[in-house]
C-alpha cells in the first residue's frame, strides 16, 4: 500500500496555520502528549515538551465573531515528564509544566497593552496498566487513570491587580482522568491502528470568593500510523472533544462554556540512533461548536524530545 | 546552660511567630488606615463594557490589591481599577480591594452585575 499520501498530508498539516487546539483556559494543555503506548519492565522514559498556542477568534456556536477589546491571547508552555516500567502491566508516570507567559493582548487604546502571568501549571501523575497479559506482541491495551493536582500559582497578580482566571498557570481545581488505549500493529510493524478515549472530572475550586467547576471533557480520536522506516514514523488520528459547561457559585451553569470540537491531528516523529526520540505535532479543526461566545484557538504547535533507557 | 537554652529556644520561637510578612492582621478603621469606600462608575454592565472602580482609603504608605473572582482588571493608578468582563464572565460578580500598611490591612467588596450584551 503506498503511504505517500499520508506522509505529505501528515507534513502539509502540521506547518499548516489554520491549526486549533486547547484554548485559552487556566492550567496545563489538556489532553495526551502523543505518546500513548506502556513501557517495557524497568524501563524509564524522559520527555520534555514545548507547546506554543494562539487564540484570536472568537466563535458563537460554529461562526467567528467581533469581539471589542481583547485582540489575541497566547501562550509559550514547557513541560518535563517522567515514566518507568514498574511491573510487566504497570507504569506510573508524573508531569510538570511551566508556562513561560500567558498573555492575553487588547486591542489599542486600552488603560494597558497586555495582560501577562507566567509560573508553574499543575503535576500530573498517572498510573497506565496493561491488564490482557496474552495479547499478541503486535497489540496493546492499555487502561490508565490519574490525577491532575494545581501546584503552581493561581494568585498571579499585575501591580497589585490579580489577573484573570484563564491566565492562571494553574487550574486551581483538583482533577481525575481514566483513559483507554488499543494499538495493532500489522506483522511486519510498518503499519499501526490505534483508538483512544479520555475522560476528566474537576473538582469544585473553593477559593475566597472564586467557587467554580470546569465542565467534564471527554477525548476520543482514532489512528493510523506508518513506519516508514527504522527513522521516520507519521501518525494522522482523528479526534473528537467534547467539554462540558462550567459551573459557578450556586450552580449557575456559566453559558458561555462548552464546546464540540472535531480535529485532525497529525504527528512525525523521528528516532535517533542513541535512543532519543524527536516528535512534532499539532491539532487542526475540521468543525468546532461553542455554546456562547467564547474564544477559540487558532493554531497550536508542540515539539516534543524523549528517550527511553533500560537501567 | 539551663537558662540558655531555654532563652535560645523561646527567641526562635519568637522569630518564627512574628515572621509573618503576608498576615496582617485586619483592623479597625482609623485615621493611620482606612477604607472609607469602594465607587464604581456602574454596578449594572453588559459584557465587554468598562468601568471604573475606585478605593478611598485614608492613611500612609498604602498599598493596594485587587482581586475578583469573575472578570479581568487592569490598574490604572494605584487607587483605581478598570474592570470589564466577558461573556463566560456574566453574572453578579465581587471585585475585592485589601489596603494595607504597617498597622494592618482592611477589605472591602463592590458586586457588579454583568448581563449579555445582545440578550443571548
Amino acid at each position: 500500500m503506498d503511504f505517500k499520501f499520508l506522509i505529505f498530508f501528515t507534513v502539509f498539516a502540521i506547518f499548516s496555520v489554520n491549526g486549533f487546539g486547547q484554548c485559552c483556559s487556566a492550567g496545563n494543555p489538556l489532553g495526551s502528549n502523543g505518546i500513548n503506548d506502556g513501557l517495557p519492565v524497568k524501563e524509564w522514559q524522559f520527555l520534555t515538551s514545548y507547546k506554543h498556542s494562539l487564540s484570536k477568534e472568537y466563535f458563537h456556536k460554529d461562526h467567528q465573531i467581533e469581539v471589542p477589546l481583547v485582540e489575541k491571547s497566547y501562550y509559550d508552555y514547557q513541560s518535563l515528564s517522567v515514566a518507568y516500567g514498574i511491573l510487566k502491566w504497570m507504569n506510573v508516570s508524573a508531569e510538570i509544566g511551566y508556562f513561560y507567559n500567558k498573555i492575553q493582548i487588547l486591542e489599542p487604546g486600552q488603560a494597558t497593552d497586555e495582560i501577562r502571568a507566567h509560573g508553574l501549571g499543575d503535576l500530573g501523575i498517572n498510573i497506565r496498566f496493561l491488564p490482557f497479559k496474552n495479547l499478541r506482541r503486535t497489540s496493546q491495551f492499555i487502561v490508565s487513570g490519574g490525577v491532575r493536582i494545581p501546584v503552581g500559582a493561581f494568585d498571579e497578580q499585575i501591580d497589585g491587580v490579580t489577573v484573570p482566571v484563564s491566565l492562571q498557570p494553574s487550574s486551581g481545581a483538583l482533577k481525575i482522568n481514566a483513559s483507554l488505549y488499543y494499538s495493532i500493529q500489522t506483522s511486519n510493524r510498518k503499519l499501526l491502528v490505534n483508538s483512544f478515549a479520555l475522560c476528566e472530572y474537576s473538582n469544585t475550586i473553593k477559593e475566597g470568593y472564586f467557587i467554580y467547576q470546569y465542565g467534564d471533557f471527554l477525548q476520543l480520536s482514532s489512528g493510523l500510523q506508518y513506519n516508514l522506516n527504522k527513522h521516520f514514523a507519521f501518525l494522522l488520528n482523528l479526534k473528537y472533544e467534547w467539554r462540558g459547561q462550567d459551573q459557578r457559585e450556586n450552580q449557575e451553569i456559566v453559558e458561555s462554556s462548552g464546546s464540540h470540537l472535531i480535529l485532525i491531528n497529525p504527528q512525525i516523529t523521528y528516532n535517533f540512533n542513541q535512543g532519543w526520540s524527536i516528535m512534532l505535532l499539532s491539532d487542526l479543526p475540521v468543525y468546532k461548536y461553542v455554546i456562547g461566545e467564547q474564544l477559540t484557538n487558532t493554531y497550536a504547535v508542540q515539539c516534543s524530545l524523549y528517550k527511553r533507557i533500560h537501567f | 546552660m539551663k537558662i540558655n537554652f531555654s532563652l535560645i529556644l523561646l527567641l526562635v520561637f519568637i522569630f518564627f511567630a512574628c515572621n509573618k510578612e503576608d498576615d496582617k492582621p485586619d483592623v479597625n478603621p482609623t485615621d493611620k488606615l482606612a477604607l472609607d469606600s469602594l465607587v464604581a462608575t456602574k454596578k449594572h454592565i453588559v459584557t465587554w463594557e468598562e468601568i471604573t472602580i475606585k478605593a478611598y482609603a485614608r492613611g500612609e504608605n498604602l498599598k493596594f490589591e485587587w482581586y475578583t473572582n469573575h472578570g479581568s482588571m487592569v490598574a490604572q493608578d494605584s487607587v483605581t481599577v478598570l474592570y470589564w468582563a466577558c461573556p463566560s464572565c456574566e453574572g453578579l460578580n465581587i471585585i475585592e480591594c485589601t489596603v494595607s500598611n504597617e498597622f494592618g490591612s482592611i477589605s472591602d467588596t463592590v458586586m457588579i452585575q454583568v448581563d449579555p450584551e445582545h440578550g443571548l
